[in-house]
């Protein structure tokens, strides 16, 4: 198995089954922006960290099982690897933070529209609330002057 | 020895990350433990596999004299610790600036 094997095997084909399954739920501005910025900047961060490391001899790579390219000590396969693992562990903790807000999300709407079947839950709260908070006796004069201001100006 | 070996140079490298991470986000991240947290563990076995797949098949290969001498299989404990270092950053990255810039 040559370098680029194994990206296909344990990186791109994951990241593809796990894209496949989020589908247009990817097409978030938000988590586009983050995942973009956060593989950049652990590209950056990676990249001299493994060049000493190279350089030193802590690991090095078969030039029979790679591409033979070198961008500083570094093949680019290895670049590839550290943007595939970045996509794939900022997509899987999007996937599983996000479903759980799906799951409440749901849930508040199945719940407001089983109340009314209007979907009036987006309106704004009626008018008489604030007609009773204003002749509760607890409740402060200013409320009760903001309110008479109001009516007066209108 | 002229250079670091492998776990200090480790250390060394995603430590501070890690603990700026957690001075900035804790609140995020501690709220959201019960989220993120299986998956750091989660992808540190699944790419310590990998790794061990790499290593046989020789695509990489280790100076032995930079190591503590653990291994899991094929996989030097350093290796296992770096990926569950990096998965840390990057997961922990994310939930913080996902919840964190949350319009």
């Amino acid at each position: 198995m040559t370098y680029a094997g194994f990206l296909l095997l344990f990186l791109l084909i994951p990241l593809g089954i796990l894209v496949g399954f989020l589908r247009e739920r990817l097409l978030d501005r938000r988590y586009l922006t983050i995942a973009g910025i956060l593989t950049l900047v652990a590209l950056i961060y990676m990249a001299p960290w493994d060049h000493f490391a190279a350089i030193w001899g802590l690991w090095s790579w078969r030039n029979s099982h790679s591409w033979g390219i070198r961008w500083w000590a570094i093949p680019p396969e290895e670049y590839l690897f550290c943007a595939l693992e970045a996509l794939l562990a900022i997509t899987l903790t999007f996937a599983i933070l996000t479903r759980n807000e799906r799951h409440n999300n749901l849930s508040v709407s199945k719940s407001s529209s089983n109340k009314n079947s209007n979907n009036t839950y987006l309106a704004p709260p009626p008018e008489n609330t604030c007609h009773d908070k204003t002749i509760t006796p607890t409740s402060p004069s200013s409320t009760h002057n903001e309110r008479a201001d109001r009516e007066n100006a209108s | 020895m002229n250079h670091w070996t492998y776990l200090p140079f480790l250390l060394v490298w995603a430590l501070p990350v890690i603990l700026i991470q957690w001075l900035v986000g804790w609140r995020y991240l501690w709220r959201e433990r019960g989220q993120w947290i299986w998956i750091v563990p989660g992808l540190c076995i699944y790419f310590t596999l990998a790794d061990a797949v790499a290593i046989k098949a020789g695509i990489w290969h280790f100076d032995t004299q930079s190591l503590i001498g653990l291994w899991l299989g094929p996989v030097p404990i350093e290796e296992v610790l770096f990926y569950l270092l990096t998965a840390m950053m990057l997961v922990q990255g994310f939930v913080i600036t996902w919840r964190g810039n949350k319009s």
